[in-house]
């Protein structure tokens, strides 16, 4: 498999007034050509952190502090204002979790969709026209040609979303970055959300990074999950083998916290909260949550430590005698 | 004891002015709730699942239906009349930081519950708030912080202890954990069963998290553009669902057990200004026939406590 | 809030948040302590000034600032000092009492529009909107015109149009406050509307309505130099800083101190109350 983009120990900083926010804090992986990559962690976890960093589209506050992204052999982290904006839309597109705001209300859907492919020069304005209607059509509003002429408003919450997916692969991206698509819609609109993701992804063969905080979503879509906690990466590995042999006691308190449809069982809560990230715990941000704390956990925060294959937990619990 | 009603909403209507149009938010709307159970209330966003709760409430006032609460009519019953069922039935909202008066301490606002009702000296409401912040996991020594200071699991707490403070039998919860983090939703829920075991509560829970509904509920009402359209026990509605909305948002819903969605939801959410003729559903239908397009279908009991409006279930008996 | 370090913090109310932060921003601080001095200077003026404000001294027309007149004497030989300080006491009094009644009427009216909403909200909605499509100065001008010069007319003709915005602003807030949740709570719990009012809508509203009433200060005081200015203020002798600038101005080339030292107040007062003003917003709207 050909290597797309490579993560090496991330750290995204946040400058605030009360202190500095350690949102991304060492964060490694891969991701390869055709590979779907779900991030699983709760609200403040540093997810959207670290994939806006891909695109170098951090607030002003925030800044990458170490660490190297190389996506398809270029270093992210050198490259001048022409080269991001290429990169931008055109190799990677996202789609964020809020379709109302992250389309121009003033400007048509047409426009909107055709925008990506004139900004990058890529094709004349009839032909972008033509592939904005061909894209539309794709992604399941039905009589795109029409609707092309409408605003944003004109728009349900789930076709909007469909709509911010046309324009995210209206170039053809090596990358699609889903940030929380569905976690504003209804769940019958998700399903439709997700499985569109799906098709779109066996059409184009682009790689896809999936952001969510619900574990299921990832079942039938992800090849690959990453669990995070507190901008730490705490399991990584295949989806099966995260969600049928959790090896992190995070990952596996979650597991239990969370209710599923398919089977009756006791919850078990995680107690606790979220850290705060501006003075999180020492060592192991999850050991004052944790069930099987040992002393090392409050001084050293773990390495990654080999499961089985392609399966990596950071959790003292697997680190060889 | 356990079969007693205690509330029973008898269809139910509101409709909100929008400009010139009005906005059927809810249309018929009709369930009971045995005392110490838990209805949960499904739908997608917008088919009047809050308008259902704050009718139900008394925050606004309905416009055709009854509301019966334990037994006796308080649908059209004065403010003043109103005030000792007040007492009795209390709401936990979705969002913490909106439901807490940042001017007041966590005390305060649990106090003031009994100002309200003019209960207890100064020295026992004191306890009682002492005692309530106890019960739901919160540190009595913080009662003179303000819930700014709390996270958002701690302060979904404290609405929780005001809910309980006056012993009321019943709670409507709307949508009381969407607004938490995933591994905090889980510590809400258990406090909730805990609650509802110990003082015998009576839950309305609304949520759109289905796997989370039916955790909680003994019974499930399904709404679909401000009507209920099927309503059953948890068991029989999870495992014999049968209208064909029901029947899709099961479905949709995604498992970790890895099961795909088979039935895929077509079209888009009607406007609640211009509601579609005939079953509210038809237009996205898959089995829809021609009487779906003229006829609205009424809720009828097609098995033992099961009812579906449907035109094709009830045609299908 | 496990640990102790956080323990320390509990307690501290909405309001002592919103001091903390304004105490972060140095001209707000500055330009509380010119207020506050500015008023105490304003309410003891008849002590404090060495000479009646009307009293002339025909010997010392025109004379610059010296020991014995602290700023100069104007074309009648009155103290200037003095009558600065009696020109800041009516300032004061009518840009404090001016707003204090706005301040009244605004919220009286704002709240209870805002909070029974219906027909009531849309009676005094119509009687804002008129007052409003109303050039405030011409109206303020005719009010002085009908009710005879002084500060009491000037003190009726600011409040009249003033308290159409309070009442705006009041009205805007109660509505958002009234839309929250903890509100609904609180009915749903059988509380009274009186007490809804006063124990929730009120408390949470305050905050912009003390920015209002800052920030209005400075307008209110310009409104009466304005009036006085074209000599439709005060009655002379009584001092105002606008007629004091009106007298000044024809002398300015030969007596400049009789112009700079009025503008000047005036204008270090309007930037004192300013300050606070914009003190009180950045402190109001930076939530943490
Ligand atoms: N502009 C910002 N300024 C300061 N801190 C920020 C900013 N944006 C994010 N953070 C902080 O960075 C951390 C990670 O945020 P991030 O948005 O990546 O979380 P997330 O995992 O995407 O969560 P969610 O599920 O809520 O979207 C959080 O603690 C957040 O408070
Ligand atoms: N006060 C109101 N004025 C006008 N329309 C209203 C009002 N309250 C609700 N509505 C409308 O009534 C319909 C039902 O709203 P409601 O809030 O009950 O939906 P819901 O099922 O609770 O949705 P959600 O899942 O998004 O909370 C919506 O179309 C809404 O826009
Ligand atoms: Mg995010
Ligand atoms: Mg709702």
């Amino acid at each position: 498999m050909e290597l797309l983009l490579s993560i090496e120990d991330l750290r995204v900083y946040f400058y605030r007034p009360e202190g500095v926010l350690k949102a991304v804090d060492g964060l490694s992986y891969r991701l390869y050509k055709g590979e779907v990559l779900g991030i699983v962690g709760e609200s403040g976890s540093g997810k959207s952190v670290s994939v806006l960093s891909i695109l170098r589209l951090l607030p002003a506050n925030g800044r990458i502090v170490s660490g190297s992204i190389i996506f398809d052999g270029k270093d992210i982290l050198n490259l001048s204002r022409e080269e991001l904006r290429d990169l931008r839309g055109k190799d990677i597109g996202i789609v964020f979790q809020d379709p109302m705001s992250s389309l121009n209300p003033v400007i048509t859907i047409g426009q909107q969709v055709m925008e990506p492919l004139l900004w990058h020069n890529l094709c004349s304005r009839s032909e972008a026209y033509e592939r904005a209607k061909e894209m539309l059509g794709l992604v399941g509003i039905p009589l795109p040609e029409e609707r092309m002429k409408e605003y944003p408003f004109q728009f349900s919450g789930g076709m909007r979303q469909r709509v911010m997916i046309a324009l995210a692969l209206i170039c053809r991206p090596k990358l699609l970055i889903a940030d929380e698509p569905t976690t504003s819609l209804d769940v019958t609109i998700q399903a439709q959300i997700i499985r569109l993701l799906k098709r779109m992804k066996e059409e184009f063969g682009m790689s896809v990074i999936l952001i969510t905080h619900n574990l299921a979503l990832t079942t039938n879509f992800c090849d690959r999950l990453i669990i995070m906690y507190a901008g730490n990466m705490m399991e990584t590995g295949r989806t099966k083998d995260i969600l049928y042999n959790p090896s992190h006691p995070y990952t596996k308190s979650l597991l239990d916290a969370v209710p599923d449809i398919e089977v009756d069982k006791e919850l078990i809560p995680i107690p606790g909260t979220i850290p705060n990230l501006i003075d999180p715990p020492s060592g192991c941000r999850f050991h004052p949550r944790c069930p099987n704390t040992m002393d090392i956990c409050k001084e050293e925060a773990p390495p990654l430590f080999d499961i089985d294959t392609d399966h990596y937990s950071a959790c003292w619990l697997y680190r060889r005698a | 004891m356990k079969d007693r009603i205690l509330i029973s909403v008898r269809n139910l209507r509101k409709y909100f002015p929008r400009g010139k149009a009005l906005v059927h938010a809810v249309e018929d709307v009709s369930f009971n709730i045995r005392k110490g159970e838990t209805l949960g209330l499904v739908g997608e966003s917008g088919c009047g699942k809050s308008t259902v709760a704050r009718l139900i409430l008394r925050l606004i006032n309905p416009d055709g239906g009854n509301i019966i609460f334990d037994g006796i009519d308080i649908t059209n019953i004065s403010e003043k009349a109103l005030k000792p069922f007040r007492r009795r039935m209390q709401i936990v909202f979705q969002d913490p930081v909106s439901s807490l008066n940042p001017q007041m301490t966590v005390g305060t606002i649990i106090k003031e519950q009994f100002a309200i009702h003019n209960m207890g000296s100064k020295q026992e409401r004191e306890k009682w708030v002492e005692e309530l912040l106890e019960r739901v996991g919160i540190d009595p020594n913080f009662k003179d912080a303000y819930p700014h200071e709390f996270s958002g699991g701690q302060q979904q707490r404290i609405c929780i202890a005001r809910a309980i403070a006056l012993k009321s039998e019943f709670i409507v919860c709307d949508e009381p954990l969407s607004a938490l983090d995933v591994s905090v939703q889980a510590q809400i829920i258990k406090l909730l069963e805990e609650l509802q075991r110990e003082l015998g509560l009576t839950y309305l829970f609304i949520s759109h998290d289905l796997a989370v509904v039916k955790h909680l509920s003994n019974s499930i009402a399904v709404m679909y553009l401000g009507k209920v359209v099927e309503y059953a026990e948890k068991e029989e509605l999870f495992g014999n669902p049968l209208h064909p909305y029901t029947i899709t948002l099961l479905s949709s819903v995604p498992s970790l057990k890895g099961k795909e969605a088979d039935v895929e939801l077509k079209g888009e959410p009607p406007n609640p200004i211009n509601p579609p003729e005939g079953c509210p559903f038809n237009p996205r239908c898959p089995s829809k026939v021609d009487i779906c397009e003229r006829e609205i279908p009424t809720l009828e009991e097609v098995s033992k406590g099961h009812f579906v409006a449907c035109h094709i279930v009830s045609d299908r008996r | 809030m496990k640990n102790d370090k956080n323990k320390k913090k509990m307690g501290r109310s909405y309001w002592s948040n919103i001091w903390r932060k304004f105490k972060r921003n140095r001209l707000a601080v500055f330009g509380l302590v010119f207020v506050v001095i500015l008023i105490f200077l304003g309410i003891f003026a008849p002590w404090l000034a060495p000479y009646p404000y009307d009293e002339v001294h025909y010997e010392a027309v025109w004379t610059p600032p010296n020991r014995q007149f602290l700023a100069g004497t104007d074309q009648l030989g009155r103290d200037i000092f003095s009558r600065l300080l009696y020109s800041l006491r009516n300032a004061i009094f009518v840009g404090l009492g001016a707003q204090a009644f706005i301040t009244f009427i605004g919220l009286t009216i704002g709240l209870s529009a805002g909070f029974y909403g219906g027909t009531i909200d849309n009676i005094l909605m119509r009687i804002v909107d008129i007052i409003y499509s109303f050039p405030s100065y011409l109206l303020n001008i005719i009010l002085v015109l009908v009710l005879g010069r002084g500060y009491f007319s000037i003190f009726i003709a600011i409040s009249a149009t003033g308290w159409a915005g309070m009442a705006r602003l009041v009205r805007g807030q109660t509505l958002s406050v009234k839309s929250r949740d903890f509100v609904e709570a609180a009915r749903a719990s059988g509380a009274s509307n009186s007490r809804i009012m006063f124990r929730y809508i009120l408390p949470n509203i305050i905050g912009p309505v003390i920015y209002a009433i800052f920030s209005g200060i400075p307008g209110v005081m310009l409104l009466e130099s304005g009036l006085s200015l074209i000599g439709l203020g005060v009655r002379p002798p009584m001092p105002s800083w606008g007629l004091m600038i009106s007298e000044a101005t024809g002398q300015f080339l030969y007596n400049p101190y009789m112009l700079l030292a009025p503008a000047g107040m005036l204008v270090l007062t309007l930037l004192s109350f300013n300050f606070v003003a914009f003190g009180l917003r950045d402190a109001l709207s930076a939530r943490e």
